[in-house]
């Protein structure tokens, strides 16, 4: 996201913390598209996503105003919104109605990432596709699965079908190569 | 343990909880530190930095128009605006007399019960004619358009209340001719006044009187040559049914 774009929605944030409406119509247009397919992509379901995303839009109207950009970048911000709504949803569905994504991993790894489609993303987004890159397999795939379904140790435990030891073993030396990786290249 | 004094421990809650991985009591009482405590707080907002690309990079999908519909139908304060802005029979009113209201009831009734496209009985192309505009997948009445016999000046008012024209768009009417099916542009809107109401001169009125179509879409500022964003169709209607 290139920064006229963020200077643009911490602008529109802004003004929609002091109610204007026009501001909120103009946030929802340049954003709505990358939130619905994030909300997509952790449930699968259109109505479910669809449901997640107003829920989403009428908290960010109501709490405009806890936007700090000097927090987080607008699109941070709103994506972590609709993220915790989405998994939040998720946790709310019987177990049996949560569909596992057996493709994330392989999503992931034809995400692993030429010299090309590295330039085409932004810094972040290729820094940490490089970082995830490192990781090993189980490390990725479980950090992976945990983040787009937020699902617990056991949860994942069964699914990647391994013990909940290494489940947890994963994930954390994981998280902890992921923080060096990213924190020593930025 | 001390949680303060063990940074590594800390490092690791922040990210299991951005993760999804710290559940039950463990996030609850996460939520309840992470409140207090600024170490934390940036710990966590790094993990949410550091994960967001991923979910960045997800190719953007575009939710369908009700959507928006649902969510401004759930804040009080665009409700207030709809209510603000004068009713359709109020401007009607003004433009056409009482007697008309029971008519333009019952067109709008008609167009919401059989959509854009319904089949109606010959072209209505004399008189005074009156469309309604409705998005395709919703139905919702957007605007209603007025020719009066024998005039080349439209009115065309917008009663949807959520539907907002940015400054750097222009609305644009747009007609199908019986025989035809390629949209061409009836006239740009001008912008529209508070009350939602705007009138325009069309280039072709007899075209615009007996298209079997109309269109109106949202097009960047001063139209354009082939409608890009349809907002919703409609069909005449003899206003004096």
């Amino acid at each position: 996201m290139s920064p006229e774009e963020i200077a643009k929605l911490s602008r529109l944030l802004g003004a929609v913390a002091l109610r204007d409406q026009r501001a909120y119509r103009e946030l929802y247009e340049a954003t709505s598209a990358k939130l619905f397919a994030v909300a997509l992509r952790i449930l699968r379901d259109q109505g479910r996503a669809e449901e997640v995303i107003q829920d989403a839009f009428v908290n960010v109207w109501n709490s405009a105003g806890s936007y700090n950009p000097s927090l987080a970048a607008p699109m941070t911000w709103l994506i972590t919104i609709v993220r915790n709504r989405s998994l939040d949803y998720l946790r709310r569905l019987a177990p049996g109605e949560v569909e596992l994504d057996d493709d994330l991993a392989a999503v992931l790894e034809s995400d692993a990432p030429g010299p090309q489609q590295l330039l085409l993303r932004s810094e972040d987004a290729a820094a940490l596709t490089l970082c995830l890159g490192r990781l090993d397999a189980g490390q990725r795939q479980a950090i992976a699965f945990s983040y787009f379904q937020g699902l617990s140790h056991s949860e994942l435990a069964a699914s990647l079908r391994v013990p909940i030891g290494t489940v947890k073993t994963w994930i954390r030396r994981g998280l902890e190569k992921l923080r060096r990786c990213l924190e020593t290249d930025a | 343990m001390d949680l303060k004094n063990n940074d590594a421990l800390m490092e690791l809650l922040a990210a299991q909880y951005v993760l999804g991985t710290l559940r039950g009591g463990a996030r609850r009482r996460f939520e309840t530190l992470v409140r207090d405590d600024p170490v934390l707080q940036e710990k966590t907002r790094r993990w949410q930095a550091h994960f967001a690309p991923l979910l960045e990079l997800v190719p953007a999908v575009t939710p369908p128009p009700r959507v928006w519909s649902g969510i401004i139908s759930r804040l009080p304060a665009f409700a207030a605006t709809s209510k603000a802005r004068p009713r359709l029979l109020d401007s009607l009113a003004f433009w056409r007399g009482f007697a008309a209201f029971a008519s333009v009831v019952a067109v709008i009734a008609l167009g919401v019960a059989f959509g854009p496209f319904s089949p109606k009985g010959g072209q209505p192309a004399q008189g005074e004619l009156l469309a309604t505009f409705s998005a395709p997948n919703t139905k919702a009445p957007l605007a209603v358009l007025l020719m009066p016999a024998g005039s080349d000046r439209v009115m065309l008012q917008v009663v949807a209340p959520d539907l907002s024209i940015p400054k750097d768009k222009s609305l644009q009417l747009w007609l199908v001719s019986p025989g035809s099916d390629v949209m061409v542009s009836a006239g740009v809107v001008p912008e529209l006044d508070a009350k939602g109401l705007a009138q325009l001169s069309v280039a072709d009125a007899n075209a615009l009187r007996h298209a079997k179509t109309l269109g109106l879409s949202e097009e960047p500022l001063g139209g354009s040559s082939k409608p890009t964003h349809a907002l919703g169709f409609a069909s005449w209607t003899d206003a004096r049914i």
